[in-house]
């Protein structure tokens, strides 16, 4: 990042763009442009050299549904998914309404949300739970990868080079159980913010499917421990909800590792007792 | 580099650096001050606007994404019905003029009214997260938010649904 700039292109398509990149590999594609400027105070920003805008490619900020799924472009802002009201899912739209504000909101983009390389932003744990699928794409190229994929515990998302970000696919299902919390204060997320999301689906008052993850500097999400309460009947006894949540704590334990760190892993543990006594209540 | 985008209804050109903020442009090139530059990092709303029909922190966008866009700042605004209902219904309220975050106040009620005609005091609450002065009693924005989707209401239909 300096603060001298080259050039900064305006591709109105896919193929423009990649013809733009591969012209300037170095460029950094912009679309809301909040994370990469994020708590810069100074009169001016210190921007990338070259940049390609994304704002002027329709593709990427077309919104299509089907039957089963929402397709979101990667520009498309989270104030226009939040806008969509009760298509998109619960979970996703109460993480949605938590983060920032909403004049950030309108800025803001699902794509820059995800592709953020130091943390994990609010709306991975929701996407990580609902099974969102990322599209991938290259000049030649396309794959789509899961949330869990894409942005494994820690590390920079799997980005290959001149790949981009088009698409969000996110199933639409329906459940029963929603819990998304947004832990650690407003701003500039810190060591010791995360978001939390769990969802459960019930069907005949039979556990058929739960979903928890962390997502803070780690994603955070193990099936192995969900699938341990899966086929229980509803209410849960006391016994198979203290079970998960023993399970979780000795998962967290077993981590052996700086994150997450004492209050968080506290706070998370509070939160899985408080979903899965939910269950049991 | 030389920007072309529409300002308050006028088509301007301005010959910038790209890593300046469009909260500096306005008040700088254009002398367009309703607009203040508080935290410059989107937290405080003062130096709203509405880019491209969305309300916005100016001081969060740089200078190239404006390109061809259009920028109505509360000055702008001010001349609409739209801005009417607002002013009359904070006026209803006794929602004071601010120098500080009149265009956050103002605009945030624009942005919420034009999603949601009927909002209920929750929404409007949250439609305030981003105005961080505390000029205002949050009952009294909730009346005059209130008040002014009554009054537009009235102007558009002629009468409260």
């Amino acid at each position: 990042m300096e603060g001298l700039h080259n050039q900064v292109f305006f591709p109105t398509t896919m193929a423009d763009l990649f013809s733009s990149w591969a012209r300037c590999p170095d460029a950094v594609p912009y679309a809301g442009g909040t994370d990469l400027i994020l708590g810069q105070g100074g009169r001016s920003f210190l921007l990338p050299r070259n940049i390609i805008s994304l704002a002027p490619i329709e593709e990427l900020r077309r919104i299509s549904r089907t039957e089963r799924y929402l397709e979101i472009g990667a520009a498309v802002t989270l104030a226009e998914i939040f806008a969509l009201g009760k298509i998109v899912p619960e979970i996703l739209r109460s993480s949605l309404s938590e983060i920032a504000n909403p004049q950030v909101r309108n800025i803001a983009t699902i794509g820059g949300s995800l592709c953020c390389r130091r943390r994990r932003l609010d709306v991975f744990a929701p996407l990580a739970v609902l099974d969102a699928r990322l599209e991938l794409r290259t000049a030649t190229t396309s794959r789509w990868v899961s949330v869990g994929r894409f942005a494994p515990e820690s590390g920079e998302p799997l980005l290959e080079k001149a790949e981009l970000l088009t698409r969000i696919r996110v199933p639409l299902e329906s459940w029963n159980y929603n819990l998304y919390t947004r832990i650690g204060g407003i701003g500039i997320p810190t060591e010791d913010s995360a978001s939390f999301s769990f969802i459960a689906r019930a069907e005949n008052d039979i556990l058929s499917e739960v979903r928890l993850a962390l997502a803070g500097m780690e994603l955070i999400r193990d099936r192995s421990i969900e699938n341990t309460i899966v086929g229980k009947s509803l209410p849960l006894t006391r016994k198979h909800a203290s079970g998960f949540h023993e399970r979780w704590r000795d998962r967290l334990n077993a981590l052996n590792a700086p994150y997450p760190a004492d209050l968080l892993r506290d706070r998370f543990l509070n939160l899985v007792e408080q979903a899965v006594m939910g269950l049991a209540e | 580099m030389t920007i072309e985008f529409i300002l308050n209804g006028e088509d301007v050109v301005v010959q910038t650096s790209l890593d300046r903020r469009l909260i500096d442009i306005l008040r700088e090139n254009f002398k367009l001050l309703n607009a203040k530059a508080g935290c410059r990092v989107g937290r405080c709303g003062s130096c709203s606007v509405i880019l491209n029909g969305k309300v916005i922190p100016s001081c969060l966008v740089s200078a190239f994404r404006i390109r061809g866009g259009e920028v109505i700042t509360l000055e702008g605004f001010s001349l609409t019905d739209e801005y009417q209902d607002i002013a009359s219904g904070f006026s209803r309220a006794g929602v004071e003029n601010c120098g500080y975050c009149d265009a956050a106040k103002i605009l945030a009620a624009e942005a919420l009214l034009e999603q949601n005609p009927r909002p209920n005091k929750d929404e409007v609450l949250s439609a305030f997260n981003g105005v961080l002065c505390r000029c205002t009693v949050p009952r009294l924005l909730v009346d005059g938010v209130l008040a002014a989707a009554d009054i537009r209401q009235r102007r558009l239909y002629g009468r409260a649904p």
